[in-house]
């Protein structure tokens, strides 16, 4: 049997299926699944990505041909974003080896696959209602995720989350059957060919439901209330998880529908707007929090919102710069909630203040930490500095000037607050009274991991680069897109 | 005035709404998918409910991730009502009416949740449905007799070993056929018990689950009130 | 007018007045009632489209499971809205 994308959705099922049974032997070796399913998986994809980069990988599920079945459209788009989140998963999965202690462990270990296998399912599909179906999963195991400390702050997160969660999931089957209803068919390459055909009045119904149902995922101003209450009070590892994995498969299926789907010159300047409003109100926000992870979250919303308006200028150069951006975003964000994950615990609070001087003993976590907001400000020769400047770069060609200034204002924001508690971390008088435990192995070797990647791609982007350009071209073309979506 | 705004709201939002929809022909045959499914379920699939052979043949990866949405909705309760001591329930015995008539319900409620999954590539009804009415069997003796019990570790071992059923029924399209849940058993003859490949046998899968999973979830819940 | 008409706008009327007097009750568990009567009709209706596969889960789960839920979070909480 030799590997194909179901892969990607069928072994994490069946591994977060089997824990339960494993679980009632022994305990260590529930533990240690996770970690194998995802070094598996993260092989299968890099072995698949030579073929993406020649033909798009479709297969078909059941086997009926589409459009009477469902497809897994494995392009070089989905390739990049797949091993993304399974390297990505794994670091996460290696860091709460040893921080997650509380008990129930082994539903800790359930949802964390399923959240995972969720969003790689929201990557690869290539049909409306199966995206609906892992929209779904991702989005249960999240907010079980979020209540897993069982405190009553996280509990409110999480019903916060499930409720405004709820809607999004309600509006965006609504779409659904409006889709259904005038197109008559659920595969996305044949609702494109359909799409010219639909009248205009239920075309931008649908248009409106399909924006604000993932915004909400996405966190788009205004849809985004749950997100700050959600990062801070879910275990710190799983705000990685949320900030690295979850809100990247929710931007690429906005993208992915506003491209193929409902390509009209407006939906592109709602973006714009919409990821202009989000990211001044987020960096602007995040300069008044006192606690560490409430901070760490509107700083991603904010980016986000950048990433936003990379995507709204629509140009093949600021597509790539967009998702350059993603993949910057998705490493230094995890390494900085991994990193105060520890600080957090070894300073035994939540609030910022708690935090001076534990760069003197706590060097590693601390240095991981500043290294994180070192780059994710966009200081060279960090990894972040390169997709600043194509972003900056792209949307001047496009000629958007005011939209410049104000990513230049908030890019000197968000220096004032992350350079706040980096310096509070080494140049004050250390307050915590803990100088007894030390972060364990598998932590430092996660960060460190993210570091040394963070430290490559700044000193030689184009080992990305050359990865983007086919994955940005995936996104933008449409006529191909459908050509092998229906198998021609 | 925070009502009538939201009334207002959602007044407008109801009236844009109802005029999207009303633009919708209902009722009338329409060209799209659904047609062909009507035309060629039972020369592809075997199965005479139409309604089945989508959900598990030609949609079945749908259902997969539907089960496992159910199965994470389980596991998140358990999670969040986790209790390191274990705790009996402590309503009280049902009248004698009530208990007598649950005695004689009960196997006859199983009965036919059982009937249902098992059937439902015939009639209506199917793995979801059977397992809701087992679920619903057992709730009616847990309400009626204190002392009921069901053996926590029966239904986690039915719940996996049903899920890992289920997902193995898909590989094995992977290793003997071309796709992923693909039938390969043979198709049989319409309308007898036996027929339409592998359809029968992820619907009990999908039955044993979904009657485990919720009579586990209304066990943890009923578990917690003192 | 058939019967088969006049019992279907019947049932709808009754479904409204049922949705609005789950909303302004304020002893909760009269509302959960409201509700799991309303389930009951909605998969009358469903029968009548020609659905009994909706119609069989309908009554399974929205009748039977989800008023039981809602019963027992009204139990640990409070009985009467404010």
């Amino acid at each position: 049997m030799n590997f194909s994308p179901v892969h990607f959705i069928a072994v994490p099922l069946l591994a977060a299926f089997l824990i339960p049974i494993i679980g009632r032997f022994s305990k260590e070796v529930v533990k240690l699944i996770p970690g194998a399913v995802l070094l598996y998986l993260s092989y299968v994809a890099i072995s698949l990505y030579p073929h993406t980069l020649q033909k798009p990988i479709v297969e078909i599920i059941a086997g009926f041909k589409p459009p009477f079945g469902i497809t897994l459209y494995y392009g070089p788009l989905a390739a990049f974003l797949v091993t993304m989140i399974m390297i990505v998963g794994f670091v996460i999965w290696l860091y709460s080896y040893k921080f997650i202690i509380r008990e129930p462990l082994e539903k800790y270990y359930m949802l964390f696959l399923l959240v995972i296998a969720g969003a790689a399912g929201i990557m690869i599909t290539g049909d409306i209602f199966n995206m609906f179906v892992f929209l779904e999963i991702t989005s249960i195991a999240a907010y079980s995720l979020t209540a897993f400390l069982r405190d009553k702050d996280g509990a409110e997160a999480a019903f916060k989350y499930l409720l405004i969660g709820s809607f999004s999931s309600t509006f965006y089957l609504i779409a659904v059957m409006l889709i259904y209803a005038n197109t008559g068919t659920l595969n996305i390459a044949d609702i494109a060919t359909k799409m010219q055909s639909v009248p205009n009045q239920p075309k931008i119904f649908i248009m409106i439901l399909f924006m604000v149902g993932f915004g909400i995922e996405s966190e788009l101003f205004p849809l985004n209330g749950w997100a700050p209450d959600a990062y801070s009070q879910a275990p710190s590892p799983i705000g990685g998880v949320f900030g690295g994995i979850v809100v990247k498969a929710s931007t690429y299926a906005m993208m992915r529908f506003a491209f193929v789907l409902f390509d009209f010159r407006s939906t592109f300047e709602f973006i714009l707007v919409m990821g202009v409003i989000t990211m001044v109100i987020a960096e602007m926000s995040a300069m008044r929090q006192q606690q560490i992870k409430r901070m760490l979250a509107f700083s991603s919303i904010g980016q986000m919102g950048l990433v936003m308006i990379a995507f709204g200028v629509g140009t093949d150069a600021s597509v790539q710069a967009a998702l350059f951006q993603i993949f910057n975003h998705a490493i230094i964000k995890t390494l900085l909630f991994l990193a105060a994950g520890y600080l957090v615990f070894h300073s035994g609070s939540k609030k910022i203040s708690a935090l001076d001087g534990l760069g003197h003993n706590k060097p590693i976590t601390s240095f991981f930490f500043a290294l994180g907001a070192l780059a994710i400000i966009g200081l060279p020769p960090f990894a972040g500095f390169w997709s600043k400047l194509y972003i900056l770069t792209s949307t001047a060609k496009g000629g958007f000037l005011t939209v410049i200034v104000l990513i230049l204002i908030s890019g000197i924001i968000e220096a004032v607050y992350y350079l706040r508690v980096v310096s509070r971390l080494y140049f004050k008088k250390d307050v915590s009274k803990d100088s007894v435990r030390r972060t364990p192995l598998s932590g430092i070797v996660a960060m460190g991991v993210l570091a040394i990647v963070i430290i490559l791609i700044g000193f030689y982007p184009h080992l990305i680069l050359e990865y983007i350009q086919p994955a940005a071209h995936d996104l933008i073309d449409k006529a191909s897109y459908i050509k092998f979506g229906l198998l021609n | 005035m925070r009502k009538v705004t939201a009334i207002f709201v959602l007044a407008i939002f109801g009236f844009y709404m109802l005029s999207v929809f009303l633009t919708i022909p209902f009722g009338e045959k329409r060209d799209n998918v659904g047609q062909h499914y009507l035309a060629n379920t039972v020369k592809e699939t075997g199965a005479v409910n139409t309604v089945t052979s989508i959900v598990v043949s030609y949609r079945g990866f749908d259902t997969l991730g539907e089960v496992t949405v159910l199965f994470l909705a389980a596991t998140g309760l358990g999670a969040i009502l986790f209790d390191k001591k274990g705790k009996k329930r402590r309503l009280q015995h049902a009248s004698l009416i009530v208990r007598v008539g649950a005695h004689l319900l009960y196997p006859l409620i199983v009965l036919l949740g059982a009937y249902v999954f098992v059937h439902g590539h015939l009639t209506p009804g199917g793995g979801f449905q059977g397992g809701a009415i087992i679920a619903t069997g057992v709730l009616l003796m847990f309400m009626s007799y204190r002392s009921f019990e069901t053996s926590h570790k029966a239904l986690i071992y039915i719940e996996s070993l049903a899920g890992i059923v289920f997902v193995l029924a898909g590989f094995s399209g992977l290793i003997w056929g071309q796709s992923f849940l693909q039938n390969v058993l043979p198709l049989g003859e319409p309308g007898r018990l036996l027929s339409a490949g592998i359809i029968p046998i992820i619907y009990i899968a999908v039955g044993f689950k979904v009657g485990a999973e919720l009579t586990g979830l209304l066990d943890n819940l009923l578990k917690t009130i003192k | 007018m058939d019967w088969a008409m006049i019992m279907i706008y019947i049932l709808a009327v009754i479904i409204i007045v049922a949705a609005i007097f789950s909303v302004k009750q304020k002893d909760l568990l009269l509302a959960v009632i409201g509700t799991s009567a309303i389930s009951v009709i909605l998969s009358i209706f469903y029968y009548l489209l020609q659905a009994p596969d909706v119609a069989l889960t309908e009554a399974a789960i929205g009748v039977a499971l989800s008023t039981i839920i809602f019963v027992i979070a009204i139990k640990k909480t409070e009985r009467y809205e404010e």
